[in-house]
């Protein structure tokens, strides 16, 4: 606990905090049917970590993920991502720094089935604006790295799930993006299959500049995140670090390359 | 399944664009099919020589206005003595009725007349013989031979002889009458024109029936060197008409043929339209004023008397012009 | 983006087709059923068409030239007198029955014109000559009396052959193309005097008069000089439009405002447009809700409502564009036939294709509106629920 402490407050000064969640409340609904989901809650994300929210189902893990990633509104407490405190922010804003800042993986993947892999790919970059022919040229490297460079022709739904899941990763990584959002990425996957994905992930994604947050309930693959954030009943009830002595290395690490 | 789709893609497209092109086909087709409206006719109609004029419709009459000739009494015709289109000169006979009737008539006027004569002769006969008696009477000096009584008788016998033959005069005289009444009627069934002129219609045959109250006239004559103009002007133009007012005609049926025209006079009287249309069963509810012109034949087209003329009055425009 | 929203689009294959068949009905029925109304409508002013006379003078109570009351004879005179006149001629119009060699009887709209000038002659002679219209007893009749009066499909009816009109012979000295009347019967055109003896008689026979104006004045002023003149009714004749004194807007309004015809077609059209807006809104709406997931997905990771909404506009004017034109193709291939067979009537002036193009946009408007709706009613977060 004390070593937590110190670690929050040396990355605190160090400034490499990206999602700081403080105080924040979220309810849905009116009157007797009120259901408080976020009670308080406090979360911090860094630079360079996988963080997983881990909870039984109900527990407001993904109100949680919603509100960091700018798609909804809560009540009151703060967020702040980048730098950007979207509880003050406007429709039209919040959309515009989802579309630069945030790369979203969602459960059931969501690829447009009529368009090909590496159009799907290309998303982010064309909501962006960047040129069709680019888009698709860094959509079709990306997909060489997850291993589909010779399938970018071909419809999602043309490849299995595992590959499917990991056309959704090109996609949420292809414009750089400084929080990845992770909703159940393996839920619709064999554990095998979310085994290699995951595998694959932790890799292209983890960078010293990016943070990762990963909902999930699947415990197989606790083991990629650096820390966990067990949430029940909307609140975050423990935050621990799968292995202690891997972040202090990370962050050194991390500050070297800075 | 990509290829399905690119072929519904690409077949939609092509067929849509198709679709586009055709229209246009279409509207190109349809404007090729448009009837074009002909603004003026094949044969150009008579354009009007003034710029305000009253037109109507005329016919074409012998100068003399045509004479239909009538027959005196209803009868057979026996003899036609002339063509159509000779000239006839004034009394010249044109047709004879059927006389035979009144030839016999004659012939027992004639005798009647023989009758008259003869009974001159026999009471001048008779005068004579008295008067010869009387005559040796008076020579007898012997006054005793003669009585007083016997002397009157014999004059008086005389003065009736005389009486006689006066009568008998009168007989005679009477019956020349009835000859040369007889000779009067045959005469005049032979008609006769009643002034120079042309035939130019001849509706009776020898041996028709002429009647003195026919549907058309036995015989017209006309005058068809010059010719005049007969023109009809609807009563509601008729304000506008004037004397002395310059007109032109044009031939109906061939509009190239143009005539000046030259007034005559205004017919006093306005009257119901007289067909011209050709219908046998027209009615008439219009009244028409007539104007008379004349014209000179002119020399290269033919001109026949009942032709139908387009006739252009010149007149000035009572109303103002809008 | 839009190659984005297009692929979405043709990738649907069985809701694009549905798309396009919704609006490819209401173009198909609104073009289509309107170019019929409007040839129907043509059809009414055949006679002005085929008499191409610039100006028709009618009795003051007509307002149609398929409803005549007769003028006097000297009327053409009068008409003649006016001065604002080139010419005048008679004109009789009048439906009569003909009986042809087999006995039987078939309608007929007889025409006389003025024999010297042949004002109001066809203007289209297929064969034979119009000048032996000046000989007794002869006619000359349009290619659809062709096809009516003659027995035999093998030997029809040519020049010389003979009909009764009202048991006085008719020969036929030409043939011409002509329009089809609205009664249906083919056009006969003889010399005035002789539709007169062709006609039963009765008291007036004159149907009306055709003039031209003089060099220098237009027909309407004409016209106008002819009615205030005469007290007569003057009709130019240019075509449908604005003008109520031109004769084609005349009769058609006429026929708008006193038969059901309008009515019938009308009720065609709107049901067209009501079927392609049910069609095309209901596919529409059920196009967004299958790809609702994948739209979410496109707002929560980035792309504005706005965007979005173009997209969906993009792309039901897309399918508007290609409903449209398939539409005119199938309208194109119909009409074809009609001009090839001379019926059923079909004209299309280049309004109809125009405001069908904007209808059937319309309807695409609303049911992209209608998915737009929906989308904006869709919240990113729900993305996150699966």
């Amino acid at each position: 606990m004390n070593l937590r402490w110190s670690l929050e407050l040396e990355l605190m000064t160090l400034g490499k905090k990206i999602v700081d969640v403080h105080q924040v409340d979220k309810s849905f609904g009116e009157g007797t049917n009120r259901l408080h989901v976020l009670k308080q809650v406090n979360l911090q994300a860094y630079r360079g970590e996988i963080l997983m929210l881990v909870g039984p189902s109900g527990c407001g893990k993904t109100t949680l993920l919603s509100a960091i990633a700018g798609t909804l509104k809560i009540d009151s407490g703060q967020i702040e991502v980048l730098d950007h405190k979207l509880h003050q922010m406007s429709g039209g804003a919040l959309t515009r720094f989802r579309g630069h800042k945030i790369g979203f993986i969602f459960q059931q993947f969501n690829l447009i089935p009529t368009i090909s892999v590496a159009e799907n790919v290309a998303v982010p970059l064309l909501i962006q604006g960047v040129r069709n022919g680019l888009a698709i040229q860094r959509a079709k490297d990306l997909l060489a790295q997850v291993g589909l460079g010779n399938r970018w022709k071909e419809r999602p739904n043309k490849l299995s799930g595992g590959q499917q899941q990991r056309v959704a990763i090109a996609r949420a990584l292809i414009h750089q993006p400084a929080l990845v959002i992770c909703d159940e990425p393996t839920a619709a996957l064999d554990a095998q299959n979310g085994e290699i994905v995951l595998d694959l992930f932790s890799q292209v994604a983890r960078s010293p500049d990016r943070a990762v947050i990963i909902v999930t309930h699947d415990n197989r693959i606790f083991s990629y995140a650096d820390r966990i954030a067990r949430m029940d009943d909307g609140e975050i009830i423990e935050v621990q670090e799968r292995d202690p002595a891997v972040i202090p290395h990370f962050v050194h690490e991390q500050h070297a390359s800075l | 399944m990509n290829f399905l789709t690119n072929t519904l893609r690409y077949g939609s497209i092509f067929a849509a664009l198709l679709g586009v092109v055709m229209i246009i086909q279409v509207v190109r087709v349809q404007a090729e099919n448009k009837i074009q409206p002909a603004n003026d006719p094949p044969v150009t109609p008579p354009s009007k020589p003034y710029a305000q004029a009253v037109a109507a419709t005329g016919i074409l009459e012998a100068l003399s206005e045509n004479v239909a000739v009538g027959v005196p009494s209803p009868g057979l015709v026996s003899k036609i003595l002339v063509k159509v289109n000779d000239p006839v000169r004034s009394g010249q006979p044109l047709f004879k009725l059927d006389d035979r009737e009144l030839r016999a008539e004659e012939i027992t006027a004639r005798a009647q007349r023989e009758v008259a004569q003869a009974q001159i002769e026999v009471k001048q006969a008779l005068l004579a013989k008295l008067d010869a008696q009387m005559a040796r009477l008076l020579s007898v000096t012997d006054r005793r031979a003669i009585s007083d009584d016997d002397l009157e008788n014999r004059q008086q016998d005389v003065a009736i002889a005389r009486a006689e033959l006066t009568a008998s005069r009168a007989q005679l005289s009477v019956a020349e009458a009835s000859v040369q009444r007889i000779e009067q009627l045959i005469e005049r069934l032979t008609v006769r024109a009643p002034r120079d002129g042309q035939v130019i219609q001849l509706n009776i045959r020898e041996g028709e029936f002429a009647a003195t109250a026919p549907k058309s006239p036995a015989m017209i004559l006309g005058e068809i060197g010059k010719l005049q103009v007969r023109a009809d002007v609807d009563e509601q133009n008729a304000t506008r008409i004037r004397n002395g007012q310059q007109a032109i005609a044009y031939l109906k049926g061939d509009p190239s043929v143009k005539f000046p025209l030259r007034f005559i006079r205004i017919e006093p009287f306005v009257i119901p339209k007289i067909s011209l249309t050709g219908s046998s069963v027209e009615r008439v509810d219009t009244r028409v004023l007539q104007v008379i012109y004349s014209l000179e034949r002119p020399a290269d087209a033919p001109l026949y008397v009942g032709q139908q003329v387009d006739v252009f009055i010149e007149a000035p425009n009572v109303q103002p012009q809008p | 983006m839009f190659g984005l929203a297009l692929k979405m689009l043709f990738g649907d294959a069985s809701k694009y087709l549905m798309l396009v068949a919704g609006l490819f009905i209401a173009t198909f029925l609104i073009v289509q059923q309107s170019s019929v109304f409007c040839g129907l409508m043509t059809w009414t002013t055949a006679t002005l068409k085929n008499v191409g006379a610039p100006i028709f003078v009618v009795e003051e109570q007509v307002s149609q030239i398929n409803e005549t009351i007769p003028l006097r004879d000297t009327d053409v005179a009068r008409v003649r007198s006016v001065d604002a006149v080139r010419w005048a001629m008679p004109l009789y119009s009048g439906i009569q029955r003909v009986r042809v060699s087999d006995g039987s009887f078939k309608t007929i709209q007889l025409l006389g014109i003025d024999a010297a000038s042949f004002a109001g002659a066809p203007t289209r002679m297929i064969k034979g000559n119009l000048a032996d219209l000046r000989l007794p007893n002869t006619v000359v009749i349009d290619t659809l009396a062709v096809q009516r009066l003659s027995v035999d499909p093998k030997h029809p009816i040519d020049i010389g052959s003979v009909f009764e009109i009202n048991d006085l012979e008719a020969r036929v000295v030409g043939i011409c193309e002509a329009m089809r009347s609205f009664t249906g019967g083919p056009f006969v055109w003889t010399a005035y005097e002789r539709a007169l003896q062709y006609t039963p008689a009765s008291r007036k026979m004159l149907s009306a008069v055709i003039a031209a104006p003089i060099d220098g004045m237009t027909a309407e002023q004409t016209a106008a000089a002819i009615e205030k003149q005469t007290g007569l009714k003057a009709f130019v004749n240019h075509g449908f439009g604005e003008n109520p004194k031109d004769f084609n807007t005349s009769t058609i309004w006429w026929y708008v405002r006193n038969t059901g015809i309008p009515i019938s077609f009308g009720t065609t059209v709107i049901v067209g447009f009501i079927v392609g807006t049910a069609i095309a809104c209901q596919t529409f709406y059920a196009f967004v809700l299958d790809n609702i997931k994948h739209l979410g997905a496109l707002k929560a990771m980035g792309m504005s409502n706005f965007r979005l909404s173009l997209m969906l506009l993009f792309q039901s004017f897309t399918v508007g564009l290609i409903g449209f034109g398939i539409g005119l193709l199938a309208t194109s291939g119909f009409a074809f036939g009609a001009m090839e067979n001379g019926q059923p009537p079909f004209v299309m002036p280049w309004v109809i294709p125009v405001a069908a193009f904007a209808v059937t946009q319309f309807i695409c408007m609303i049911a992209a509106l209608l998915g737009i709706l929906r989308l904006s009613l869709y919240e990113p977060a729900m993305v996150f629920r699966a």
